[in-house]
């Protein structure tokens, strides 16, 4: 018993040796690593991006030299779309809008149904020499289409180069520039003439017959009236113009 | 029999324990006592001489002088606005100002951001459109030198900010009173498209942090 109780005591003596032993290891690490590390912080920077919007104004002139509404229709200032007709000039000046906060940008052209697209040169929200705040430039189109003026940011020499470079691809537009958008129309409705469908549906005036059937039985006369309404309506027709085929190569 | 063997055990175990803890408090007595034995009083009273490890990092200001950095300290400008292109180079001056060799690294981290509306509507956050990079020389001409043209800045900046635990400045030494200078590029690359250009309501933003670490050579 008494060598138990000694054994007892001897054991929990060389536990709390080992645990102040293991404490002391930890402790001397712990004010190592402190000492010998040190850190030099800056965290209030912000970092904020630029915007770029655009202002268009477009006029337009047919060949007679009249001028021609345009109302550009835009969501925002970021983009404009404008109904162009054939035989009409469009010319196009592109601003930097006054809420811009980049530096520069450009506008880039399309058309529905048009496999040219353009970028115009770079316009600058702060104008200086060689750096110009509007560019003007000039379109037409070969078939009635819509035209998409989309402002971007960047550099539009980045997505384009010069037509006459002969490389295929987008174009640069330069002040006072006339750009020609080639609309691919489907050729079923390529005519000499102006091709015209047209539809017509008309209803007749619509009448109501009123027929009234007598029965007569030995005991009982019967009245039975039957209305009935008629109308009348025309089928559609479509009108086309006969096309030569050696018009269209 | 059996108590006699475990009185023995037990004497074996007690004796190795202490053994280890003479070693321990040995070897903290040493160090204690390389301390107490390096200094250079000549008086005859000792002085007890503590290691002196100090870091100093300052950055350039706008007109060319330095400033030292802290917590609340603006190392970028706070009026650039980033648009495909814009690069911008801040400068650190990293000195040891103490009695011991050490290695520094510099690292940035991005703190907060802000998600923004692109002109197509879509949601997008700057850092995934921003690039970073270090470089660093040993003085000032030699810094500027190396980040002279936008070109050769942007050659530096290949590390995309919204993977910004992967481009740390390496690791480098600098001994006692040596100074070594840091150039944090931080750029938006030119083929950036309008996926960036927000639609004129919330500003998209980044918050940044820079931490200049050093660590004593033992």
């Amino acid at each position: 018993m008494k060598e138990r109780i000694r054994d007892r005591v001897m054991l929990i003596r060389l536990a709390k040796m080992t645990a102040v032993i293991a404490v002391s290891l930890m402790l001397m690490t712990v004010t190592a690593y402190a000492y010998f590390s040190y850190n030099v912080i800056s965290d209030a920077n912000r970092i904020q991006a630029a915007m770029f919007e655009v202002d268009v104004l477009v006029q337009g002139q047919n060949e007679n030299g009249q001028a021609v509404a345009v109302n550009p229709i835009t969501d925002d200032n970021k983009a404009y779309t404008i109904n162009a007709e054939v035989g009409v000039t469009y010319t196009v000046t592109v601003m930097p809008a006054d809420n811009s906060t980049t530096k520069t940008g450009f506008v880039k052209i399309t058309a529905a149904d048009c496999e040219d697209v353009y970028h115009t040169q770079q316009v600058w929200v702060e104008a200086g020499e060689e750096r110009p705040r509007a560019v003007t430039f000039q379109m037409t189109v070969s078939a009635p289409t819509v035209i998409l003026l989309q402002a971007r940011w960047g550099t539009s020499v980045f997505y384009a180069r010069y037509r006459d470079e002969g490389v295929d691809g987008d174009y640069y537009v330069t002040q006072g520039e006339t750009i020609a958008l080639t609309v691919d129309v489907p050729t079923e409705m390529i005519s000499t003439d102006t091709s015209r469908t047209e539809v017509t549906t008309t209803t007749d005036t619509s009448r109501t017959e009123v027929t009234t059937t007598t029965e007569t039985t030995a005991t009982t006369t019967e009245e039975t009236t039957v209305q009935t309404t008629v109308v009348t309506e025309t089928t559609p027709t479509t009108v086309t113009t006969e096309v030569d085929e050696d018009v269209l190569s | 029999m059996k108590p006699q063997k475990n009185k023995t055990l037990y004497k074996r175990i007690a004796l190795i324990l202490s053994l280890c803890s003479l070693i321990v408090w040995g070897v903290l007595g040493t160090g204690a006592s390389l301390a107490w034995f390096a200094d250079t009083d000549t008086e005859v009273n000792n002085i007890f001489h503590f290691a002196d490890f100090s870091v100093s990092v300052a950055y350039q200001e706008a007109d060319g002088t330095w400033a030292d950095v802290d917590g609340a300290t603006e190392i970028f400008d706070r009026n650039a606005r980033y648009e495909p292109g814009y690069t911008q180079v801040v400068y650190l001056r990293v000195e040891n100002s103490g009695d011991r060799e050490f290695r520094f690294d510099t690292a940035v981290m991005v703190t907060g951001y802000t998600v923004a509306t692109n002109v197509f509507g879509q949601s997008f956050s700057l850092q995934d459109h921003l690039r970073f990079g270090f470089v660093t020389a040993a003085t000032e001409a030699e810094i500027k030198a190396l980040v002279a043209t936008r070109s050769s800045a942007q050659a530096i900046a290949t590390t995309p900010l919204n993977r910004y635990y992967e481009g740390n400045q390496p690791e480098e030494e600098l001994n006692v009173d040596g100074v070594r200078y840091v150039a944090l590029v931080v750029y938006m690359p030119e083929d950036v498209g309008n996926i960036a250009n927000y639609d004129g309501g919330l500003v998209p933003t980044v918050d940044l942090g820079i931490i200049v670490t050093a660590n004593q050579i033992v």
